[in-house]
């Protein structure tokens, strides 16, 4: 009866403190990071110039996790891409196709960059306002996969940051290759695959869910 | 052709069968660099070998002072030849690449090597933001099959994906080219 009565007792221990751990477990994603949204912008989605493949998925991806960063009140950084090259076609000054969509609308007070190259940090202050605010590691969201979030990745990680790529709140459209079509899926998982090669040595890469859930 | 140069990006001995880390059809590549290469110096361009040198925790392949880590006899440098190491996969990063392209006044690169979606994208990223037009061919570089989300995405869609990305709006990092074509 003892035994039976002890054994009761630790069996609702571990249950207690397994529903503890998970009620109160620091999500340590969060840590010392910012999120960053690349080019969510209208030309992108149904209706814009340059229309990807699940646009509209990769930026409600995107929305859920701006809200958990801005319910912690940890940093947000959009940037916007403004094209200012000759003959680009899509992201014109003072367009619409240029605005950023309202699923990630910015609230005052959150930092916009604009940019008018694919790298992020590539003359503008991004690196500038990083160091600015002791940011460590870098949550980077955004379109395309394959240009504007691959080129910031790879420059962040030269610059020292330490990064997470959430593959499902990225997207891209499908590409030509010596006349054929490679296919936005082929083009998405190929990129998400190549960086985070070699022990995720540009990054890690994880889902949204993954990312929320403390994974 | 003044301007231009040749850069073959990390061709080396761990690469290829035999080697710590060996690639999915890299003598192919390898073939194909060899070919560029012998172009390259009939046309008396620049040419610029880099090699990579692994010395981060853990690494396992390109260690220093080991075979696996030398070029590779296809693309064997000849006296003469630039060879940069470099420790990242960015060639530019802490090396002497930009000050020697810019000392030769470079403008062009025509490029290849291992892995595609490795030190290949980096090295051509990175020469986008620098100023330089990079002509990338395709068939004389290579790589290994990814692993995502317990997935195996092979090589060959690696390589595609990587190299239509890299093309894609109007060729706006490289324009991609076969080594066949690129000959003619």
């Amino acid at each position: 009866m003892t035994k039976f009565l002890l054994n009761t007792c630790l069996f609702a221990c571990v249950l207690l403190t397994s529903f503890f751990q998970n009620v109160f477990a620091q999500n340590s994603n969060f840590d010392n990071s910012a999120l960053l949204i690349i080019d969510v912008q209208n030309d992108y989605f149904p209706g814009g110039k340059m229309t990807l493949v699940n646009a509209e998925a990769a930026g409600q991806k995107t929305k859920l996790l701006l809200e958990a960063y801005r319910a912690k009140g940890k940093p947000v950084i959009h940037i916007k891409h403004i094209a200012t090259n000759a003959g680009a076609t899509f992201f014109l000054p003072n367009t619409q196709g240029a605005e950023i969509h309202t699923l990630v609308t910015p609230k005052a007070g959150e930092k916009v960059i604009t940019k008018h190259y694919p790298n992020s940090f590539r003359e503008t202050d991004l690196l500038q306002y990083l160091k600015s605010i002791g940011v460590k590691n870098l949550v980077i969201t955004g379109m395309m996969t394959d240009v504007c979030v691959v080129s910031t990745t790879r420059a962040a990680f030269d610059f020292g940051f330490n990064n997470t790529v959430i593959t499902d709140a990225t997207a891209t459209r499908d590409r030509m290759l010596h006349g054929k079509t490679v296919s936005a899926a082929n083009v998405q998982k190929s990129y998400l695959a190549g960086m985070s090669t070699l022990g995720a040595l540009y990054t890690k890469v994880k889902t949204t869910a993954q990312f929320l859930n403390g994974q | 052709m003044t301007n231009n140069a040749l850069l073959i990006i990390d061709i080396q001995n761990d690469y290829f069968p035999g080697g710590t880390h060996v690639l999915y059809q890299p003598e192919s590549a390898g073939e194909n660099a060899g070919k560029l290469l012998k172009d390259a110096r009939g046309k008396g361009l620049e040419i610029i070998h880099i090699q990579h040198i692994a010395t981060n925790e853990g690494a396992d392949f390109f260690l220093p002072n080991t075979e696996g880590a030398e070029i590779n006899y296809c693309v064997k440098p000849m006296n003469g030849e630039r060879i940069i190491q470099k420790n990242y996969p960015n060639s530019f990063r802490e090396t002497e690449l930009l000050d020697y392209l810019k000392n030769k006044n470079i403008e062009n690169l025509v490029v290849c090597g291992m892995m595609t979606d490795v030190c290949v994208d980096a090295t051509v990223r990175a020469a986008l933001d620098l100023g330089f037009n990079t002509l990338l061919v395709g068939d004389a570089c290579a790589t290994e099959s990814r692993a995502l989300y317990g997935k195996t995405v092979s090589a060959q869609d690696i390589h595609t994906g990587y190299l239509a990305g890299l093309t894609a709006l109007g060729g706006l990092y490289a324009n991609v080219m076969t080594t066949e074509d690129y000959l003619k």
